[in-house]
């Protein structure tokens, strides 16, 4: 069966899927050390029905694993189709940024008109 | 000691909360999410936010959990939960039609002549469909009956046993409150049945809520059961068919149902509201209204289902 296409640059830089996989980018963690490192980084407070909404999708989708644990904390870490997909989504997000930063600087570099453009055939 | 009793208790809190997610889920991540609930409050109790966003997003898993919503289930799956759906809204709509028969029970003596076509074409039409509609209901029974036979063989009783009871008690508190009901009524005159008693009209409205919970409990079982076993391929095709064409017929009733109300209220205005034949009358009426308005639910809800079938409907051929 053919696999669905995972679209990264559909992601938004505050949704949960994304904000999970960048923070085990950074190593694993389990559920309450994931919701204080992405409130930390990104000032997103996860709840635990979110995180762990989240966290069933994405393991569904093999972007990241469970690993072994005796506790009932239960670390997680990203795979490696997980590190690929937050490695799209991460470059789209510079691209755009890029692209923002870009016509920033235009729009400063214009002289800004004083009045309204004149419309041809209207009589001043 | 109160501080051990107050950690019971928010273990306890936390822990109930979790049922809010289906039992799947529950083995698979309910401990983690219990730990994490414990570390995030810290021994506080959850305020009310807190607890209605773990019920969202238990909902949320029960939905998916049944193929509801979201892509993650299988096709199959997908396919199974859309046509429960239509399942559910069509139960919804069997209340509604009862409550349709009663509103317009003896419509068709109170007017005569031509006048009486309209209303005639779309009451037929809408009991035919129903029928219909019940008849692809027992079709659907009859071709998952081996299955469901299999499943009891297998252990199933267990799962289901609960439900069960409570729909045969549902059934027999029914059973005898129409029964009650029939037996009262012959000692009434018209008059006393429709609007001259109050305890009549009481007793009338428990039945009916009764009845409601009589389908909505056997509808329970047939969700339950459906959802736990194994469903083959050509078996899900023509379930699948069976809702589609069920969702279909629904908004077709319901637009009959206001057809006939429109013409009604057109040709016999008195016969909507109780008063004497030939007297001028509102076209309005406040149950029929109701009945609509349940009708038009259920048949929303029904294409929902069927859209969730339809869209699977591709995969489902192809996995």
């Amino acid at each position: 069966m053919a696999r669905k296409t995972i679209n990264a640059s559909r992601q938004r830089p505050n949704d949960p899927p994304l904000l999970i996989l960048t923070s085990l980018a950074g190593g694993p963690k389990h559920g309450h050390a994931l919701s204080r490192d992405i409130e930390g980084f990104a000032g997103v407070v996860l709840g635990p029905g979110a995180l762990y909404g989240a966290i069933t999708r994405l393991e569904e989708r093999g972007l990241i694993e469970p690993l072994e644990s005796d506790d009932r904390r239960r670390p997680y870490r990203i795979s490696a189709t997980g590190s690929a997909y937050l490695s799209e989504a991460v470059g789209e997000m510079q691209r755009l940024a890029d692209e923002g930063a870009r016509r920033l600087a235009i729009a400063k570099r214009a002289p800004v008109p004083e009045r309204g453009p004149r419309i041809a055939g209207n009589p001043a | 000691m109160s501080t051990e009793h107050e950690q019971t208790r928010n273990e306890v809190t936390n822990h109930s909360m979790l049922r809010w997610y289906p039992a799947r889920w529950r083995d698979r991540y309910g401990d983690e999410l219990a730990a994490m609930i414990e570390d995030d409050l810290e021994g506080e109790t959850p305020t009310l936010r807190y607890r209605l966003a773990i019920a969202l997003s238990g909902l949320n898993e029960r939905l998916r959990d049944a193929g509801l919503v979201g892509g993650s289930a299988s096709p199959s799956e997908r396919v199974r939960g859309g046509a429960l759906t239509v399942l559910c809204a069509f139960a919804l709509f069997v209340v509604s039609g009862i409550g349709f028969a009663k509103v317009s029970e003896h419509w068709d003596q109170s007017i005569h002549g031509g006048s009486r076509h309209l209303p005639a074409i779309s009451f037929n039409l809408l009991g035919s469909l129903a029928v219909a509609c019940g008849v692809a209901v027992v079709i659907a029974a009859v071709v998952l009956l081996p299955t469901f036979v299999q499943f009891l063989r297998t252990g199933g009783w267990q799962a289901i046993r609960r439900r069960v009871w409570w729909a045969v008690a549902a059934t027999a508190a029914t059973g005898a409150a129409i029964g009650g009901l029939a037996i009262w009524a012959r000692h009434l005159t018209n008059y006393q049945r429709n609007v001259g008693l109050g305890w009549y009209q009481v007793a009338f409205v428990i039945a009916a809520i009764l009845f409601a919970t009589t389908v909505a409990t056997w509808t329970a079982v047939a969700v339950t059961t459906t959802r736990r076993i194994n469903i083959g391929l050509g078996q899900l095709k023509i379930v699948g068919i069976l809702a589609i064409s069920v969702a279909a017929c629904m908004p077709i009733m319901t637009a009959a149902a206001a057809v006939w109300w429109g013409s009604m209220a057109t040709t016999a205005p008195w016969f909507l509201t109780g008063t004497p034949v030939g007297s001028s009358a509102s076209p309005w009426a406040t149950n029929l209204l109701g009945v609509l308005v349940v009708m038009a639910v259920a048949s929303g809800t029904g294409v929902v289902g069927s859209a969730r079938v339809l869209r699977s409907w591709r995969l489902l051929k192809s996995a």
